[in-house]
């Protein structure tokens, strides 16, 4: 029998759709790969599975039965456990409390510590974990945490293992551990879902794999049909021809600023990186292997070492005050903490960044309310953000027009270096291809443009060079012909420039 | 093991406090002296371990002070008519509004300081209603015994060890574990089929408890009652459980630090008082003395994460 049935679920944040329609289904005995881009919707699914969302429509079925008033706490009796990438552990309580986290066993009411650490001991074994079981779970290493969470999992002794991107965090033998602990799950009958970017590990370790683009399924296959330029192809294959702006012919250009061994604490090694003006640079590679840590750097949100040079002549960027001060802005990734003040409205937002202009001296810094109007008006028409007026809360707004008055609140000041992380998450197409046109002309204005993203379609098709991290460190640069998705993909995965590899499946 | 080292240090001052005491007071070690002392401290101790419960899922109770006042009032007004069916009264009159605390928290989704300072007001009103002025009666051989002793046994030092032994035990079960579970990852706790609500009502529950116990203590200790008395306690068991290394964050510390910061805090008070000072000068010692002390034991933490 089916042991999961996910049928016709689609799931909507916002006005923005995540899922449509979306099928597959889990056997016993089976491992099945879920294979997607970021933001495909990988992520969502698994919410829905393990009970943290519910489904807007569609049904899922766990062991024949329809799932009905779905929670993480039946989906864990029922006999669903899951290791997400984001640690769910307490920090501040010991390996072994975490093992059992939720479902402490008691004797008379009461949880005994050397109990829990005897039967937390043989779970850290099967995972292949040497550690102390006693040693707060916060002490360790990500990569022992992560495996803490699968010994988590396995304590529920579960009839459906949930990996995302569970091995994220782990060095080779770790994921051969993780591997192993799905092997023998799969051979006891039980069943695991696993998603995670690399996609070698995939075609090893599954027996199906479903691939989503846009919250839709495209093709779900077995092991033995596929390879690796098969799910690829699935994964980012779309027409890109009308969505991205034409690429100028580039001719070379003296760089505005000019990175050297840029390092933050806790990357090996240091990022070198120019941006001249009438560019747009992109940074790509896994999720978190840096990429936002060099632009708070460069914004100076984050303490750095190595030499930036503005135009020729070193300079210091210690803080954002600094930053802005030499024409550089910063459209983060999380636009509802720091690149809004979203109870505020849209007016203080776009004005807050020209105050100084808004407000001189002369004029006991006072705001010209008049000329704010001016500004504001003129960003809201050049952006075309839809907002009921100007003095609506920036939280009312779309996803999509929030990220235009992010970007939008640095346009009076022009920038030399505008610096954007994820530009497009969250957003709608349509809203997307407004602002990779508005990017370009941007540049095109004169403007340095470096853009973090997770989307490979999207570096491909805006940028103008690719510089690929790893684990901190560049480890390739693509540009003009050699920048496809599939090189760029490759880069990522195998964390160094992907010349004359094919597959590393 | 972190934690054990900043109660070494905490611990450490606690004996220069102590000798310091004895050097001033050399009646110390009798049981008559201890007798008193711990009635002194019994209800800033109490208080402080409630303060503790609510502190550690990463909430804070700005109503403890008007519930102690409410606790007290409801012992001495004496309305079932015997001592311990009233003591039993204003218990559970002090756990409900404690809950109600937790419940508002829980599932209004209201953020702790807000709620609970609406819920000193509400309780300290409701209190002047129960007991509008100074007054009510506590039997006068209990009045003797807690205070002077009963065939020599200290029964407020006797109160708080038991106070201390149950929490202990609660601390080891299910909802104990899981309280630190709550304020440690309050998210994690959830994904993992923790019932966060449950477990916030019952913590502002049991906060309710140890302030309930606080008010009839300090109302035996005094022999009567009075409605505004508690409105020290809330910020004073707050000092306590910061000085204990409790985190207002949530999730860690423990009830022994809490123990010690009591102690420490009605001994230099005391101390204060032996010095004969004035009481203004007093309270800006207390001030800079907490300062200090919290600020001392974060920056060390801050070393060795460095």
């Amino acid at each position: 029998m089916t042991l999961l049935n996910v049928e016709r679920v689609s799931k909507s944040f916002a006005g923005v759709t995540v899922l449509r329609e979306v099928s597959f289904d889990i056997q016993p005995g089976e491992v099945l790969a879920l294979v997607g881009e970021n933001g495909a919707g990988k992520s969502t699914v698994l919410s829905l599975i393990t009970g943290l969302l519910a489904p807007d429509s569609g049904t899922i079925r766990y062991a024949g039965e329809p799932v009905r008033a779905w929670s993480p706490h039946r989906a864990r009796a029922a006999g669903i456990a899951s290791v997400h990438q984001e640690l769910s552990l307490n920090p501040h309580q010991s390996v072994a409390q975490n093992v059992f986290l939720g479902a402490w066993p008691a004797r008379r009411g009461l949880v005994r510590h050397r109990d829990l650490a005897a039967r937390a001991r043989p779970l850290l074994e099967r995972v292949g974990l040497d550690a102390d079981p006693r040693t707060p779970a916060g002490r360790l290493p990500l990569g022992a945490q992560q495996l803490v969470e699968l010994a988590k999992a396995l304590a529920a002794d579960p009839r459906l293992l949930i990996l995302d991107e569970a091995t994220s965090a782990l060095d080779d033998d770790q994921v051969r551990a993780v591997f192993r602990v799905a092997g023998e799950l799969r051979e006891r009958g039980g069943s695991v879902v696993i998603v995670s970017h690399r996609m070698g590990e995939l075609l090893s370790i599954s027996d199906r794999l479903t691939v989503l683009k846009d919250g839709e399924v495209m093709a779900t296959r077995r092991r033995a049909e596929t390879d690796h330029d098969d799910l690829v192809r699935l994964m980012v294959g779309r027409e890109l021809s009308d969505m991205f702006p034409a690429k100028p012919d580039s001719s070379p250009v003296e760089p505005v600023l000019r990175v050297s061994g840029l390092a933050v604490p806790g990357s090996r090694a240091g990022v070198d990186l120019e941006l001249a003006p009438g560019r747009i640079v992109g940074l790509g590679g896994l999720q978190g292997q840096g990429q936002r840590e060099v632009l708070r750097a460069l914004f100076g949100l984050r303490p750095h070492g190595g030499r930036i040079e503005l135009d020729g002549r070193p300079c210091r960027l210690a803080s954002p005050r600094e930053a802005i001060r030499r024409g550089v802005g910063y459209v983060p990734e999380d636009r509802k903490t720091e690149g809004l003040h979203v109870v505020r409205s849209v007016r203080d937002n776009l004005a807050l960044t020209s105050l100084r202009t808004l407000a001189p001296a002369r004029a006991l810094t006072t705001v010209s309310r008049r000329r704010e109007s001016e500004l504001v008006g003129e960003l809201i028409r050049r952006m075309r953000i839809k907002a009921a007026s100007p003095a609506q809360e920036a939280r009312r707004l779309s996803g999509g027009n929030q990220q235009k008055v992010a970007l939008a609140k640095w346009l009076p000041n022009r920038p030399r270096v505008l610096l954007l992380a994820e530009p497009t998450r969250g957003i709608d197409v349509g809203t997307k291809r407004e602002i990779y046109h508005l990017l370009r002309e941007l540049a095109a204005e004169g403007m340095a443009v470096l853009v973090t993203s997770g989307d490979t379609m999207e570096l491909v098709g805006l940028c103008d060079e690719v510089l690929v991290m790893y684990e901190g460190a560049v480890v390739d640069r693509l540009a003009g012909a050699e920048l496809t998705e599939e090189r760029l993909v490759h880069a990522s995965v195998a964390g160094r420039a992907a010349a004359g590899e094919v597959s590393r499946a | 093991m972190r934690g054990d080292l900043d109660l070494v240090w905490l611990g450490a001052l606690l004996l220069v406090a102590l000798a310091v005491y004895w050097r001033l007071d050399p009646t110390l070690p009798r049981p008559a002296t201890i007798t008193i002392l711990s009635a002194q401290f019994l209800p800033l101790i109490l208080a402080a371990a409630g303060q503790t419960v609510v502190m550690l899922t990463g909430g804070i109770d700005l109503s403890l002070g008007a519930v102690l006042s409410l606790g007290m009032a409801v012992f001495v007004t004496n309305p079932a008519g015997n001592v311990v069916a009233s003591m039993a009264l204003a218990l559970a009159v002090t756990v409900l509004a404690g809950a109600a605390n937790g419940a508002l928290v829980a599932y209004a989704g209201l953020p702790p300081i807000i709620v609970t300072l609406a819920a000193s007001f509400l309780w300290a009103g409701v209190t002047l209603i129960v007991l509008p002025q100074p007054g009510g009666q506590v039997p006068a051989e209990l009045v003797r015994a807690y205070n002077m002793g009963w065939y020599g046994l200290a029964l407020p030092a006797i109160a708080i060890g038991l106070a201390l032994a149950v929490w202990k035990l609660v601390k080891t079960t299910r909802f104990g574990l899981a309280l630190y579970a709550v304020g440690g990852n309050e998210h994690g706790a959830f994904a993992n089929g923790i019932d966060t609500r449950r477990v916030k009502i019952a913590a502002y529950g049991f906060a309710g408890l140890f302030t309930g116990l606080a008010g009839i203590g300090l109302a035996i200790q005094t022999g009567s009652g009075d409605p505004t008395i508690g409105t020290p306690y809330t910020l004073n068991s707050i000092a306590v459980a910061v000085l204990g290394g409790i985190s207002f964050f949530g999730g860690v510390g423990r009830m022994r630090g809490t123990l010690l910061g009591a102690l420490l805090f009605g001994l230099l008070s005391n101390l204060l008082l032996f010095t004969g000072i004035s009481t203004f000068y007093q309270l800006i010692l207390q001030g800079v003395v907490l300062v200090v002390a919290v600020a001392v034991k974060t920056l060390a933490a801050r070393e060795r994460v460095a």
